[in-house]
Order: C-alpha cells, then sequence, then structure tokens
C-alpha cells in the first residue's frame, strides 16, 4: 500500500526499515505528513508505531530508506539536529529540573537571549495553563499536569512537526478525553504538524486528519478516519477500527459492479467496484450498526437466533448466530432491541452498499 | 497478626544489629575514649585510669599531628577525586552496555575483591619498586636509563589508595546511573541538546546522590588508611594511620594512641554527616507527590 502524498509535504518516509536483532520493527514504510495536519499513527503494541516515530525524531537510525522534512534530507542528522521535537509517552521530564526549567532547556540550547527565553517559556506554560506551577518539580504535579508540561516543553522551540508517543497513555478516562479535545484545540490554533502514535482507535479516529494503520512493521492502510472505518482494506483492520461481523464465503459470480458471495448460511449480494474475480475466496466485513431488524426491500437476510442482549446505555448490542455458527452482532436502539428474547429466530438484513469486501 | 507478635518481631528484627553495633562498635569506641583520658604508666597494659586532658592537649600542640592529619585528608581527598574520574567512564559505560554484559562487567569490577588486599599491594611493591617490572620493563626498552621513582612516594600511595578503592567508586556510580530513565538523555536530545550539554546537564546532575556516595566511600576508608602508605608510601608525609600505628605499637603511648583514634573519628564524622544531609535534602526535594 502506498501513501498518497499531498503536494508541499512536511515529512517524507520513504521506504525506511528498521531491524531489532531478527525481527523487522520497521518494514519498508512510506509515509508523508502535510504542514498543519494532524496525523495519527495507529497499531497494536509491537506494531512498529513508536519505533517508526523514533526513526522520525532520529532517536533511531534506520537500517535503509530515507526521511525528510520539510525537504532536507536528515537521514543521518542525529536527533538535536533535527527541527521536530517529540512528546515522549512517559513524559520524561527533567526531575531535577522546575517546571519553567523544563519548558526553557530546548529555547537554552538555541542560545536565544534570556528576555526571549522567559518570553516564550511564559507562553508556552499560559497555554498549557500551568503559569502557576511554574516553580514546582515534576514530582510535584499530578500525571495530567506533567503532560501538559511535556507538550509546553516540545511545543516552546515552535517546531514544525510534533511527534506524541502515546501522549494519553498515562492518565485515566475521564482525564483522556477532555485531554483529547485541549489538545486538538492546541494543535488547530499553532497550526503546527503532529503525529500521533496511539493504540486506542476512538481516540485515533476522533483527533486525526488521517491516519495509517500498522501492522507487524507495515502501513496496511493510509486514509480519513472516515475512509478507513467505511472501507477497512483487510481483515484486521476492520477488526481493529471499530465492531466489525466477518463472514467467509467465495464470489460465485459477477453482475456489473455487483458480486454475488456464497456463504455456508447463503448468497449475498454486494457492491463491489474491485477487480475480484468470481470463485476467489473473500471475506465480508458488515458493521453491527449496519445491520437493520427486520427483512428490508433490496437488502440481504440473514436468520439468526438470538443469544442475548448486551445494554450500553445510549444503544444495545445484540449478540446472534447464524444456523451455520456464525456470530452476529448488532447494534441499535434500545426500545428496538429490549422486546428480543434469547432464543428467538429473527431476520437481519444489510444492503449491499454496506457490505466490504475483503480479500483473503 | 496480633499486634503483640507484630511487636516482638519488630523488637527481634532491630534488637540483632543493635546487639552487634553495641558490642562491636560503641563498646569498643567507649574504651577507646576512656584510654585516650587515661595516663601513660609503666604497667600492663601501659596506662592508668584518670581524667586527663593531656593526651589531647599533646595532639594540639605538636605540629606532627596536625600535619598528619592534613596529609591523610589531602592525600584520601585527591585520591577520591582521581577515583571519580577513573571510575565514571567505567560505570557509565557499564550502565549502557547492552543488558547481558551489565552483570559480567560488573564481576569484573569485584573480581579483585576475591584475592587478599594484602597481597594485591604486595604485587605493587613488586611492580613498582627500582627493579620491578615496570622500571626493568622500560629499562630494556631503553626508554630510561635510571629507573624511575614509582615506589616510596605520593604518587604510589594515590596510586595504590584509587587501586583498592576504586570498586567502591564505580558501584555506587553505576547504581545511579543506571536508574536514570532512558527516556530524560533522549528527551535533552531531542530538545537540540549535543551529547555534552546532554552529560553535563541531565546525566550527571542525575547521577550526584552516586557521585557523593562514591566519594565517601573512597574518602573515609582512605583517610584512615595504613597498608598503603606503610607498604607503597615514604617517609616523607607520614599519614594518620601510621602516625596511630607508631603511637601504638612503637612508642607504646596508648592514650595518645587512643586520643587519636577519637580525634580521627570526630573529623570524618562532620563532613560525612554533612553530606550525609545533603543526599537527604535531595531525596526529599524530589520525593514528595
Amino acid at each position: 500500500m502506498t501513501a498518497t502524498s499531498p503536494a508541499g509535504a512536511l515529512l517524507k518516509v520513504e521506504g525506511v526499515s528498521k531491524r531489532f536483532g531478527d525481527s523487522p520493527a520497521v518494514d519498508r514504510v512510506d509515509l508523508s505528513v502535510a504542514p498543519g495536519e494532524l496525523f495519527a499513527l495507529l497499531g497494536a503494541s509491537g506494531s512498529g508505531k513508536t519505533t517508526l516515530l523514533r526513526l522520525i525524531a532520529g532517536l533511531e537510525r534506520p537500517d535503509g530508506g530515507r526521511v525528510r522534512i520539510d525537504g532536507v534530507d536528515v537521514t543521518e542528522r542525529p536527533a538535536y539536529e533535527r527541527p521536530v521535537n517529540t512528546v515522549f509517552q512517559s513524559y520524561a521530564l527533567f526531575p531535577h529540573m522546575s517546571v519553567r526549567s523544563n519548558v526553557a532547556y530546548g529555547l537554552k540550547q538555541e542560545n536565544l537571549p534570556r528576555n526571549e527565553i522567559e518570553k516564550r517559556v511564559a507562553e508556552m506554560l499560559q497555554l498549557v495553563q500551568m503559569e502557576a506551577f511554574a516553580h514546582r518539580r515534576p514530582s510535584q504535579l499530578s500525571g495530567g499536569q506533567k503532560q501538559r508540561v511535556a507538550i509546553a516543553r516540545s511545543l516552546a522551540k515552535r517546531p514544525k512537526l510534533l511527534l506524541l508517543d502515546e501522549p494519553m497513555a498515562a492518565l485515566d478516562r475521564r482525564l483522556r478525553e477532555q485531554t483529547r479535545l485541549e489538545l486538538a484545540a492546541i494543535q488547530k490554533r499553532l497550526g503546527i504538524a503532529f503525529i500521533l502514535v496511539t493504540h486506542d482507535q476512538e481516540e485515533a479516529m476522533s483527533l486525526a486528519d488521517r491516519m495509517a494503520v500498522m501492522e507487524a512493521g507495515r502501513i496496511v492502510q493510509i486514509g480519513t478516519p472516515r475512509e478507513i472505518y467505511a472501507r477497512p482494506a483487510t481483515r484486521s483492520v476492520a477488526g481493529f477500527i471499530g465492531d466489525t461481523n466477518l463472514f467467509e464465503g467465495r464470489a460465485i459470480q459477477r453482475e456489473g459492479s455487483y458480486l454475488v458471495i456464497r456463504l455456508a448460511d447463503g448468497d449475498m449480494i454486494v457492491h463491489d467496484d474491485a477487480e475480484i474475480a468470481p470463485d476467489t475466496a473473500v471475506w465480508l466485513a458488515v458493521r453491527p450498526e449496519r445491520l437493520r431488524l427486520g427483512a428490508m426491500e433490496n437488502s440481504n437476510c440473514l436468520e439468526v437466533r438470538v443469544l442475548r442482549l448486551e445494554y450500553r446505555g445510549d444503544q444495545s448490542i445484540l449478540h446472534a448466530r447464524t444456523p451455520r455458527g456464525a456470530p452476529v452482532r448488532l447494534k441499535g436502539d434500545n426500545e428496538a432491541l429490549a422486546s428480543l428474547a434469547p432464543g428467538a429466530t429473527i431476520t437481519v438484513s444489510c444492503a449491499p452498499d454496506d457490505i466490504v469486501v475483503l480479500g483473503r | 497478626m496480633k499486634p503483640g507478635r507484630t511487636d516482638r518481631f519488630h523488637v527481634a528484627a532491630i534488637a540483632v544489629p543493635a546487639l552487634w553495633l553495641g558490642l562491636f562498635v560503641l563498646v569498643p569506641f567507649a574504651i577507646v575514649a576512656v584510654i585516650s583520658l587515661a595516663r601513660g604508666a609503666d604497667a600492663q597494659p601501659p596506662f592508668a585510669l584518670a581524667l586527663s586532658w593531656e593526651s589531647y592537649r599533646l595532639l594540639l600542640e605538636d605540629i606532627l599531628y596536625a600535619e598528619a592529619y592534613g596529609n591523610a585528608l589531602r592525600v584520601a581527598a585527591t585520591s577520591s577525586v582521581i577515583a571519580l574520574l577513573v571510575g565514571y567512564p567505567m560505570a557509565y559505560a557499564i550502565s549502557i552496555a547492552p543488558a547481558r554484559w551489565r552483570g559480567v562487567l560488573l564481576m569484573l569490577v569485584i573480581l579483585p575483591f576475591w584475592t587478599s588486599f594484602l597481597v594485591r599491594i604486595y604485587a605493587w611493591m613488586a611492580l613498582l619498586r627500582p627493579t620491578g617490572l615496570i622500571n626493568a620493563a622500560l629499562q630494556s626498552l631503553g626508554l630510561v636509563d635510571e629507573p624511575l621513582a614509582l615506589i616510596n612516594n605520593q604518587f604510589a600511595v594515590h596510586l595504590g589508595i584509587v587501586y583498592g578503592y576504586l570498586p567502591f567508586m564505580v558501584l555506587p556510580l553505576y547504581a545511579s546511573l543506571e536508574k536514570i530513565d532512558r527516556a530524560l538523555p533522549e528527551a535533552a536530545a531531542d530538545l537540540g541538546a549535543g551529547p555534552w550539554r546532554v552529560f553535563w546537564t541531565v546525566t550527571l546532575p542525575l547521577s550526584l546522590p552516586g557521585v557523593l556516595a562514591g566519594l565517601l566511600l573512597v574518602f573515609v576508608p582512605a583517610v584512615g588508611e595504613f597498608v598503603i602508605p606503610e607498604l607503597l608510601g615514604g617517609p616523607d608525609t607520614p599519614m594518620i594511620g601510621r602516625v596511630l600505628w607508631t603511637e601504638f605499637f612503637s612508642n607504646r603511648d596508648w592514650p595518645v594512641a587512643a586520643a587519636l583514634s577519637v580525634s580521627l573519628c570526630l573529623l570524618l564524622v562532620v563532613p560525612v554527616g554533612v553530606l550525609q544531609h545533603m543526599l537527604a535534602s535531595r531525596k526529599q526535594g524530589r520525593g514528595a507527590p
């Protein structure tokens, strides 16, 4: 899969690889990020997303490939000579320095005049609302406050690109959602491109302009959150981004842009422009919220047996099973689902457009 | 567990080290303190119990003792600093070595302890003396005509102390370097600091507890060191350990020897106390939530 390259890319990663011992951590990755873009790198732990971030920061040297920032090849440059800054997962605040000195650290390396440094530090502390804590040591701060200081410190040098390694991982859930919004606001206000590494698909989807899904050191799909959610490229992406029903089948016949797929539980007609030839083994993916109760016109129908109902507050999820044993999940209104008793046999349906065909 | 039993366990746990310290540190020190106040006498043992400050007055009056203290403090101080300069790169290298090598490297640092300290100092004598290995090699290579004066001088004493006490420097340094979060030097580099700046502004300040502990562990025993100045040192700069030995065994002046060791103790307790206080207050500054 190749990256779409926006014109005038700020960051270009070209065929970058990195091995640790025998295992490839990052495997021939291509990527480009536009100025001012909020880009998310999403993947399970061990997928290579943090290593890719470290390669961009200059904290690891690639075994192959090039990294260009603002048109300049920085592959051979160490971290301290690259115009990017990083928010580390552990925040990595200097424990022997005050909040103020932490934020000033990067500016001091540039030998800026003292009053300029003071002005910028004050600006940054105001940006993250930490002015009152300027004289504290990091050990006297809460997790959320440490994160704010880490962000202020990395933004103080006004980088064109900020790298964030799981910045929310150490925060509790409520704080995480609040911080997410603040982070997006800061990003839009400063117009700095962010690359956000995360394993939280919700976080990636709610924040990112575009995102890349990584798996085993490779990028398996790049696109906007909407594109990736609606049209996952592989079975694993479909499973990783949100919940999905998967059915194993075989394409048996093509009628224009429609394809007939034979499943164990019957045939389904799907809308598909891809060049999938008849007699190919495929997987069908259907989002739980795309399944409807009852038979609909021009839709595929499935007979399922109700197993149980899961109440989620805003919605409910129906867990069911086809006669041949494939699990099915349907997301819908609490009222509509409430009347369904376990053991009942019902019909569910989905439109040909709501089914994604995935190769094996 | 019942509170009574926990209490008894606590008392027992504290009693053992307390008893040990009492029997083998406090009681002997008290005996030495008592002797230091006694008068010399032609007796067996050679003193008569009294309450006299005579010995201490002698220490203050005779410039020899002050000089010996001064020498001991100076030699111990320069040796600790040299040990720090030698030990820091070693400890740093071990701390950044691949994990599977660290244990081996640390073992190599401790390895000399498997041989008796005295034997190792004798080995240095064999190496350093005018007819020793080093001079023989230099002469046979034609690099020097006369044997170099490598032994029975200050150089040899420093060498011996640095050699003998280096592990006490390396181990605490390693312990504090190893504790530094790897992300911290990376964050400094990410913010634009080159390798030297990273070292001066992040690594070194964060390893200061190890530096202080290492200096202390070398300095304190080096001040009272007897074997090294006796075997490797010259007659020109007596250190307090040798003076103490002479007073006790040659002059058989037990009260003066006792007064010497009591004042040496007090002289060391003060700087050690100051250092401990510094370490404790650093920890407190960092430990708060």
